[in-house]
């Protein structure tokens, strides 16, 4: 089980990290991985020195430009990257839109070399969870910031923790509206989303009690069971002036400054008392205390265990997961509510629990892999070499994975039926060949990269059989073997030249094993 | 499928009645292709088509985010209001819509909304797209799309494709459904199989096996066998497909690429003749909790010029066709802080129908006086949304 294992919790696992499965057990890997200390110098060192395209014709206001650029926007601040959204500044669109095109191919980067893929499967579940569509220059600038400060920094912490820091980042204050929100006719989008998508989710949605706050099942203990509309509309009131600094106009000769960032505009806030989940709010409380309250109603909700454990369960375990983690892992997150490790904790109870080990052998705890885990176990199991690309990065949204681009704040769905259409098919079995013959600019697969370690002359056929293995396992290799034989007449040995025109064969080969059944499936 | 299990099928549903389900098996007349565009986000239907001088409309909203009788940008006057007593008039960049008013093709049903209605995008999308009427969430998740057992319904003729739906990831409105065909972008970039013949028998034959039991092998399958009917019946250029050019009197809005394609690709497939019986089209973006008044006249403009022309461009083709346009919910009466409107309950529904049958009853306007207001916010909902959906499926889809 600690292969298949593996496969859940990697975007493909590699020889070595097979090995070391092995050698020291799941459990110790896991723990590690929970609790990422070092750094990850391989990772660090591939950032460092990536190169992204940049390229735009001439205009009376700008010159042409075509060279390669490192992805310098990732460290950089929301305040450093917020004159990128200046309109009084000329400058072609591609430059605004670059912070998100260097966090698209980074997301590729991390996926393929990070050391910490537990991490990063996490960062892409929060992602996902607290989704923001970023195709909007202000909110691109202001992603890496959302992502290092918001999503990495508490990915595998407490929950609590990252609602407060997405409650307060600027792409979602833009992104639902909140940043314009003033008392009077308050802006309900972030207020509703944080109780249907962040937190409570819509099982917890009361609809039918509407207004009616002192029927909800709990209200009269103070611990109401799910929420109304009026929760809704009155949380909206609390987040009243949580706004950034986008230079817009407060009347008089007075304009917020041009930062981006976040603050908290008094006079646009509604200071009278509240109620929201059955708890009344003293009118006229400190700075933010208001929102702060909600965001902690909110966190420690029990229902809020249930609806992130139950997604949590979703991602790793099974389509339709088992109640029985779902309650259990609930109690491990309401039991670690404060506790700074409370995520790692609960995703340790779910990958050491019985449901996810039978759910491993189960046809009905299958999980597609993304495209983006589809594409970047290919390159990781044959160690292929892997360079930033926008084409590819496009492919995987046309795969249906759109990375920083998915529309509605909910996120990609989380089952198998959304990813799998003939569009999504037809895209699955193009990414192996593409890799191969490198038509994104990935990099050019060479002899050598796939004939190390090999004496010479080159046995075609015992380099196939290698990589074959490598890209679909022991247990899987015989049936995709035999079928491939036969189909493409693949005789017991042939010798292989040094010229790289020979290679096309075993190249497309090996994509036909990344197109293969086995292989779409973690 | 069997007739009992469809009976099975529709009983969970939501028809309206058991009674006209003898005619089933017996199209009465030939089916029409189906188009369904989805305007998600909830589109304010108040700002598409109103009753401009109603005295609560005119105080619930800045004029910027009604629409005006008079001025610089006046709205349209539908030829039939939707209430007799007042101007009712449509939004000025929906004026691609007029004639089709005033030739009996085009319809609109304001003020229609679910039966549980709900704020919630995500739970009004589910209900409106799943076969049920039910707002359960454990109902919901288990029930398969509102058109699958239309489809179903039509006994699989070889060589057709049953649907098309313009966006990668599964189309909720057709879950249950596999054998048909996804696709965003250009449609002649988005059949050929990568690795041609040789990639095509290896998948073969490493795609086998009892595709029921295994959505894999089954969409596998399904996408090699839609892929070559494609693929045979597309026009080409030499041998590569040939790229879509609509007559130049068909005026297609070209200012949003995928949503053009989109509306393109559908009109193709429909000209190619393959027996395409439902399209589902999304056109997002109606979320509009701020600045509305730009982004809705974008909008608006881009959805009813590209109605208009896969309308027109399928009449050219003399085919036929019914479009039918909707939204999980329409958005509230009064506006918000932000210059925008949050959401709200009733919306509308349009309708473009090549053979001018009246596919929508006539609304039963509310009115917007605080005491008709639904919870004294919303567009009171007069007409059961999934009711009407599932008759236009039948008139259209089961002859």
């Amino acid at each position: 089980m600690s292969i298949e294992a593996l496969e859940r919790l990697t975007f493909g696992a590699k020889r070595a990290e097979i090995d070391a499965v092995q050698k020291n057990g799941l459990t110790a890997w896991i723990q590690e991985q929970l609790h990422p200390k070092q750094g990850d110098p391989v990772l660090d060192e591939v950032l460092r020195s990536a190169v992204l395209k940049m390229q735009y014709g001439a205009s009376e206001d700008w010159g042409a430009v075509n060279e390669y650029r490192p992805l310098g926007s990732l460290q950089k601040t929301t305040q450093e990257l917020w004159p990128l959204t200046d309109g009084q500044t000329k400058m072609h669109y591609a430059e605004r839109m670059r912070p998100l095109n260097e966090l698209q191919v980074a997301r590729t980067l991390r996926a393929v070399y990070s050391k910490w893929q537990i991490q990063e499967l996490m960062v892409d579940f929060w992602l996902n969870h607290f989704n923001v569509h970023a195709g909007d220059a202000s909110i691109a600038v202001a992603m890496p910031t959302f992502e290092r400060e918001c999503i990495r920094q508490h990915g595998l912490g407490n929950f609590a923790q990252m609602l407060s820091g997405v409650a307060q980042s600027t792409p979602m204050l833009i992104f639902l509206n909140n940043r314009s929100s003033r008392t009077g006719a308050p802006n309900e989008n972030f207020a509703r989303e944080l109780f249907e998508l962040h937190t409570l989710g819509k099982q917890h949605y009361l609809n039918d009690l509407y207004s009616k706050w002192k029927q909800v099942p709990g209200a009269d203990k103070g611990a109401p069971k799910g929420y109304i509309d009026q929760d809704v509309y009155e949380a909206a009131r609390a987040f009243t002036g949580w706004v950034i600094e986008d230079g817009r106009g407060l009347g008089g000769n007075t304009q917020l400054p041009k930062t981006g960032q976040f603050t908290y505009l008094e006079s646009w806030h509604d200071p009278y008392q509240k109620r929201v989940l059955a708890q009344d709010f003293d009118p006229f409380s400190p700075a933010m205390a208001d929102g702060k309250k909600v965001l902690l109603l909110l966190a420690e909700h029990p229902g809020t265990a249930l609806h992130l454990c139950e997604k949590l369960c979703r991602r790793f375990v099974a389509d339709i997961p088992p109640n029985s983690l779902v309650t259990s892992s609930a109690k491990v997150w309401q039991d670690n509510i404060k506790h700074p490790q409370q995520i790692a904790r609960v995703l340790a109870h779910i990958f050491a629990s019985q449901e996810f080990t039978q759910a491993l052998k189960s046809p009905n705890g299958k999980k597609l892999k993304r495209p983006l885990e589809l594409a970047a176990s290919f390159v990781r199991k044959l160690e292929l070499p892997f360079a930033p690309s926008m084409g590819l990065v496009n492919e995987i949204q046309h795969t249906g994975q759109r990375l920083y681009l998915w529309p509605t704040p909910d996120g990609h769905p989380d089952v198998t039926e959304y990813w799998l259409t003939t569009q999504t098919m037809r895209r699955r079995w193009m990414f192996p060949w593409a890799l191969m013959d490198n038509w994104w600019a990935t990099g050019v697969i060479a002899p050598e990269h796939l004939s190390k370690g090999f004496a010479l002359p080159l046995d075609e056929i015992a380099l196939l059989k290698h990589h074959c293995e490598l890209l679909v396992g022991p247990s899987k290799f015989n049936d995709i073997w035999t079928s491939l034989v036969k189909t493409l007449n693949i005789p017991n040995k042939r010798i292989l030249g040094a010229d790289n025109g020979e290679f096309n064969n075993l190249r497309h080969t090996l994509a036909y094993v990344g197109m293969s059944p086995a292989f779409q499936w973690k | 499928m069997q007739r009992r299990e469809l009976l099975k099928t529709f009983a969970v549903g939501s028809l309206a009645g058991a009674a006209n389900l003898h005619s089933l098996s017996f199209a009465a007349q030939p089916t029409t292709p189906l188009v369904v565009v989805f305007l998600r986000g909830g589109a304010d239907s108040l700002h598409i088509a109103a009753p401009v001088e109603d005295r609560d409309y005119i105080a619930a909203r800045p004029p910027e985010l009604r629409i005006l009788s008079s001025g610089a940008t006046p709205g349209i006057r539908l030829p039939k209001g939707f209430t007799t007593e007042l101007d009712c008039r449509i939004h000025p960049a929906a004026a691609p819509l007029l004639d089709l008013f005033q030739s009996g093709h085009a319809q609109l049903l304001h003020a229609c909304g679910l039966k549980h209605a709900t704020r919630s995008h995500f739970v009004a999308q589910e209900i409106l797209e799943a076969n049920t009427s039910s707002a359960n969430e454990r109902i919901l998740s288990s029930t398969p799309g509102w058109l699958t057992p239309y489809i179903k319904a039509n006994t699989e003729k070889p060589q057709t494709l049953p649907f098309v739906a313009t966006s990668a990831g599964q189309m909720r409105s057709l879950q249950g459904l596999r054998s048909g065909l996804s696709l965003t972008g250009e449609l002649r970039w988005g059949i050929n199989l990568t690795g041609e013949a040789q990639a095509k028998s290896v998948l073969e034959s490493l795609y086998v096996g009892t595709p029921m039991s295994d959505p894999l092998m089954q969409c596998a399958q399904d996408t090699l066998r839609q892929l070559s009917l494609l693929e045979s019946k597309a026009p080409k250029t030499g041998s590569a497909i040939a790229a879509y050019t609509p007559s130049k009197d068909i005026k297609y809005n070209t200012e949003n690429y995928e949503w053009q394609h989109a509306v393109q690709t559908v009109a193709q497939l429909i000209r190619m003749d393959i027996g395409l019986q439902v399209a589902c089209v999304d056109f997002g973006g109606w979320d509009t909790h701020e600045y509305q008044t730009g982004r809705i006249n974008n909008l608006v403009r881009q959805w009813a010029s590209n109605v208009r022309a896969l309308f027109d461009d399928v009449q050219a083709a003399s085919k036929d066709v019914t479009i039918v346009v909707m939204s999980e919910f329409g958005r509230r009466l009064r506006s918000n802080s932000s210059n925008g409107t949050d959401h709200g309950h009733a919306g509308a529904l349009w309708t473009l129908d090549s053979r001018k049958r009246k596919l929508l009853p006539d609304t039963q306007w509310p009115g917007l006086k605080n005491e008709q207001l639904d919870q004294g916010l919303d567009l009171q909902s007069t007409a059961d949304v999934k009711q009407i959906l599932d008759s236009i499926a039948k008139q259209t889809l089961l002859g």
